[in-house]
């Protein structure tokens, strides 16, 4: 994993919810996902921003679905894990473990 | 109720305004979904505020930098350049005619500029080259005005003394070019010049070594050119102190001359003072080069030292009643001055040639942009259906405009990319043809770039336009319709427009034969001896007399004469005074010394009296002269008249000979005065007629001169190649103006070409029309290019009169010249209309071999 991999703390997060909701990713329901499951308030903006980010740097992918008129007939753009993010995921969590192993107070 | 709780309209305006167009959908609905689900959990107001932070929430970097990313500037930009490029590879013929005309008239164009940049750069290298003068002198000797570019030799130290305006004053004079520099080990041709040490305070050349303040620390001292301390020496360090054969010994070194200096030597010696009989003011004698602590002082000091001249010379007997005056003449304006002034350093340029070629670049790229713009508006109108479309679609009329601006400011361009190139690789043959040393380096290259570059714009502008503002003038169902008449194509403006392509060409060609009619004459034109045959040797024998004999044994040798200067360039003279003058003043004459064999050897003709005698000592008084001094004597029989002058004792006439052409022939024959001597070193270089094998000749004058010079290298020259060398510049221009025509022509022909297909395309339904009812192909041939065939007589009818009188001016400036006819004018015309007619014919001989069928079955 170099440098360039990393990501931040809210990148890791927003990329983990897309995963978590399985193609069913759109702005609000990382909003609301994150809000339910951590109870943590977060930007709209925030998270588009991140996505967008997510998506240039190639760890997840989107695809722009069916209106619904909720939103007033405008489509919404869902976003799904791709390998490499996947991948990603799985060397963040090797690596926490590894060092959580390390920890004495835990053993 | 959803109905009554709607998003604020002005936040979506601020998002649409704020986020990318891909994403504005997805973001937008994604904060109505948020606002809706927030109203159904805290309210409307609440709702309503968390939407305006939501919406704001989005001003981020990440989402705005996005925006310009994909706005569609990028997609615009490669859709311009997609269709240019379609555009050029549909037409590749139209495309290589329209771009390879303009690279090779634009390199043409530069090339030229480049040269008209260096003939205008002269001497503007000196830092004060403003403060810097040379006195010049206009002598009038009665009728006749001889302007010189040597003054009095009294003038130096007379304003070193009373004029303290001036801040040095250097006199200068050349030793003779190419005269040979010997070391020890070495000889090479070397440029010398004698000088003051003012000379280079004048002039501040960087000295590499030596004492720029004491540049000659004694009368053997000698400054010399790093090239020519690489020359003789090797090195371009350590060369102080180093001695020449002749005793001379090196002080310094200063970097090389420009070439652009009208003044070029390799090496400088010191100048020596004046004997009390030298330095008066009726001896105009060397140059003088002053420099002025303020340039603004010069009228006043002009007119102080003129009347000092005047009265000095009315004072004194032998000199009274002189007329003339000295002219401080800028640095600057030394190169390409209007008037000829005698003594000139070599390779003074020329005014008129200057000019002449500024306007022949002026004319080819006249007709190159004429070109541009009639094959852009007939690619345009090929393209009318495209330009409909795109109109119907929506496109504004500054859309098109740009486009069609665009493509065309495009294709100059690379017409430009071209030209460098074209021009780069032309340099060197160009260089060699105008005898220049230009470099392609920004120095040379830069302005005329500039020059160009700014033109090139300028002509892509000015072709573009019209057919851009015609084009997406007109309205689109027009255009799709295609209905291209003639309104749109050949109109008024483009048919004019070929008329002054042609009249240019025209111009051109016959100028061309002017020019080549001139130097023909030149080149047979009676001198007033034979020149033929005739070796010039570049130096004077020792022990000429027993030289002379012996070669005279030689079989093939026929006649040896001595001269004090060059026959093709007699300079030297003075004034002379006899009795029964009526001229106002003393009038000055042209001298030249000559030994027996003279007349002899250059086959002149004696008119009346005698020949010098063979024995020189009995003959010194004698003095034979020509019919242009006869008519200055103003005397009936000038056998016998005693002269004062030229040499310092009394002189008779012996003989007048037949004028023949001493100088160049831009200048009359003036009045010459031929004197024998026979104190040997007076001579300095010999004429040898010759007969048969020239090279045995040769060798045979070789042998005998190395048998009595050992010392000395063997410099020789034909006569012929001398006279030719001298019209050099004249041969450029016929060079140059050969080049120009056939450039000039084959682009007015492309372009004609261009229209004429394009006509002919446009026409070729009703030609096949017309061959289904009968029309014979001599009808057809005449229909479709008379059309063009009229444009290309009017031309020259136009041209004729115009290049008369252009032709005329030019020749009045030779005072011998070949006579003006209308032969070139006309054969120009026929030229231009016989290449017209191969163009345009070529073009109706297509549509002459196509069937009916093909052309109209298409519908």
């Amino acid at each position: 994993m170099n440098n360039k991999d990393r990501l931040g703390e809210f990148e890791e997060l927003i990329l983990t919810i897309v995963a978590v909701l399985n193609g069913d990713a759109y702005g609000n329901s990382i909003v609301t996902e994150i809000e339910s499951q951590l109870g943590r308030a977060v930007n709209l903006g925030g998270v588009h921003v991140t996505l967008y980010r997510l998506e240039d740097k190639g760890y997840i992918k989107s695809k722009v679905g069916g209106a619904t008129s909720v939103r007033g007939g405008r489509r919404k753009r869902c976003y799904s894990i791709t390998g490499a993010g996947l991948s990603l995921l799985k060397s963040i969590k090797e690596e926490r473990q590894h060092l959580w192993k390390l920890i004495p107070q835990l053993k | 109720m959803k109905q009554d709780v709607k998003m604020p309209r002005w936040l979506l305006t601020f998002l649409r305004w704020i986020c990318p167009d891909d994403l504005i959908e997805t973001i937008e609905g994604d904060v109505v979904e948020q606002f809706e689900y927030d109203v159904q959990r805290v309210g409307h107001p609440r709702a309503r505020l968390r939407a305006i932070i939501h919406t704001l929430d989005f001003v981020r970097i990440g989402i705005i930098s996005r925006r310009n990313k994909k706005r569609s500037i990028g997609p615009m930009v490669g859709h311009f350049f997609k269709f240019s490029l379609r555009g050029m590879k549909k037409h590749p013929g139209y495309s290589f005619i329209n771009i390879a005309g303009l690279s090779v008239a634009l390199a043409t164009v530069l090339l030229i500029l480049v040269y008209v940049n260096d003939e205008r750069s002269y001497d503007k290298f000196h830092p004060d080259a403003d403060k810097i003068f040379r006195i010049v002198s206009t002598i009038d000797m009665g009728g006749q005005v001889m302007y010189t570019s040597f003054s009095p030799n009294a003038l130096s130290d007379a304003v070193a003394h009373d004029y303290p305006q001036v801040e040095f004053i250097s006199r200068a004079s050349f030793f003779g070019t190419d005269k040979i520099v010997a070391t020890d080990t070495k000889e090479v041709f070397a440029v010398g010049l004698a000088a003051d040490a003012a000379f280079f305070k004048i002039f501040p050349y960087k000295f590499i070594e030596g004492d720029a303040g004491k540049p000659f620390p004694d009368n053997a001292s000698v400054v010399i050119t790093k090239s020519l301390a690489l020359k003789l020496f090797g090195e371009a360090t350590n060369n102080v102190g180093k001695v020449f054969r002749n005793g001379l010994h090196v002080s310094a070194v200063i970097d090389d001359v420009p070439d652009n200096s009208h003044l070029r030597f390799d090496y400088v010696a010191r100048m020596m003072d004046y004997g009390k009989d030298a330095a008066v003011w009726i001896n105009f004698g060397s140059y003088h080069y002053v420099k002025f602590k303020d340039p603004s002082d010069v009228d006043e000091m002009s007119r102080s030292i003129n009347q000092v001249l005047l009265s000095k010379l009315s004072s004194d007997p032998r000199t009274s009643g002189f007329k003339g005056e000295l002219v401080f003449q800028p640095l600057t304006e030394i190169h390409l001055g209007e008037t000829t002034y005698t003594m000139e350093p070599e390779g003074k340029g020329n005014k008129q040639y200057v000019v002449i070629f500024t306007l022949l670049a002026i004319f080819i790229l006249a007709i190159a942009c004429i070109n541009f713009t009639n094959l852009t508006t007939v690619r345009g109108i090929r393209r009318a259906k495209e330009i409909g479309l795109r109109k119907t679609i929506g496109a504004y009329r500054l859309q098109l405009v740009a486009q069609l601006l665009g493509e065309s400011l495009m294709a100059v361009c690379i017409a430009m990319l071209f030209a460098i190139v074209i021009s780069a690789l032309a340099l060197e043959p160009f260089n060699a043809m105008v005898g220049k040393n230009l470099s392609f380096n920004i120095q040379t290259f830069g302005t005329p770039l500039l020059i160009s570059l700014g033109a090139m714009a300028a002509s892509g502008l000015l072709s573009g336009i019209y057919p851009a503002v015609i084009l997406s003038s007109v309205h689109p169902s027009m255009l799709m319709k295609g209905a291209h008449g003639t309104s749109l194509g050949g109109g008024t403006l483009s048919r004019s427009l070929v008329v002054l392509q042609f009249v240019f060409s025209i111009l051109i060609i016959s100028g061309t034969l002017v020019v080549y009619s001139q130097l023909r004459y030149i080149r047979t034109k009676n001198l007033g001896y034979q020149r033929e045959n005739v070796i010039r040797v570049h130096d004077w024998s020792k022990t000429y007399p027993t030289f002379k004999s012996e070669l005279l044994q030689v079989p093939g040798i026929q006649a040896i004469c001595a001269l004090d200067q060059n026959l093709i360039d007699v300079i030297g003279g003075g004034g002379i005074d006899w009795p029964g003058r009526t001229t106002n003043g003393v009038p000055i004459v042209n001298g030249l010394t000559v030994d027996c064999d003279f007349l002899k050897t250059m086959k002149i003709t004696l008119m009346k009296g005698r020949d010098f005698y063979s024995d020189a000592e009995l003959d010194t008084a004698a003095v034979i002269v020509n019919e242009e001094a006869v008519k200055l004597l103003g005397v009936a029989d000038p056998l016998g008249l005693k002269i004062r002058g030229i040499t310092k004792g009394r002189l008779e006439v012996v003989g007048i000979v037949k004028d023949f052409h001493f100088r160049s022939i831009h200048e009359s024959v003036t009045p010459l005065f031929i004197n024998q001597r026979n104190i040997g070193n007076f001579y300095t270089n010999m004429l040898i007629r010759i007969e048969g094998d020239p090279q045995r000749n040769i060798d045979a004058i070789e042998k005998a001169w190395k048998k009595f010079n050992p010392q000395k290298s063997f410099v020789y020259s034909f006569l012929d190649d001398d006279l030719q060398a001298m019209y050099h510049s004249e041969e450029i221009t016929e060079v140059l103006f050969k080049v120009f025509a056939a450039i000039g022509i084959v682009t007015a022909c492309l372009g004609l070409f261009g229209l004429s297909s394009y006509t002919a395309e446009m026409k070729s339904k009703e030609y096949s029309i017309r061959k289904i009812f009968g029309a014979s192909s001599s009808n057809l041939f005449y229909s479709s290019t008379i059309g063009h065939l009229v444009l290309v007589l009017i031309a020259t009818t136009i041209a004729m009169p115009v290049g008369y009188y252009l032709a005329d001016r030019w020749l009045s400036s030779f005072a011998y010249h070949a006579s003006l006819s209308v032969w070139p004018f006309a054969l120009g015309g026929m030229m231009a209309t016989a290449l017209a007619l191969i163009t345009v014919g070529s073009q109706a001989m297509k549509v002459i071999v196509t069937r009916p069928s093909v052309t109209l079955r298409s519908e």
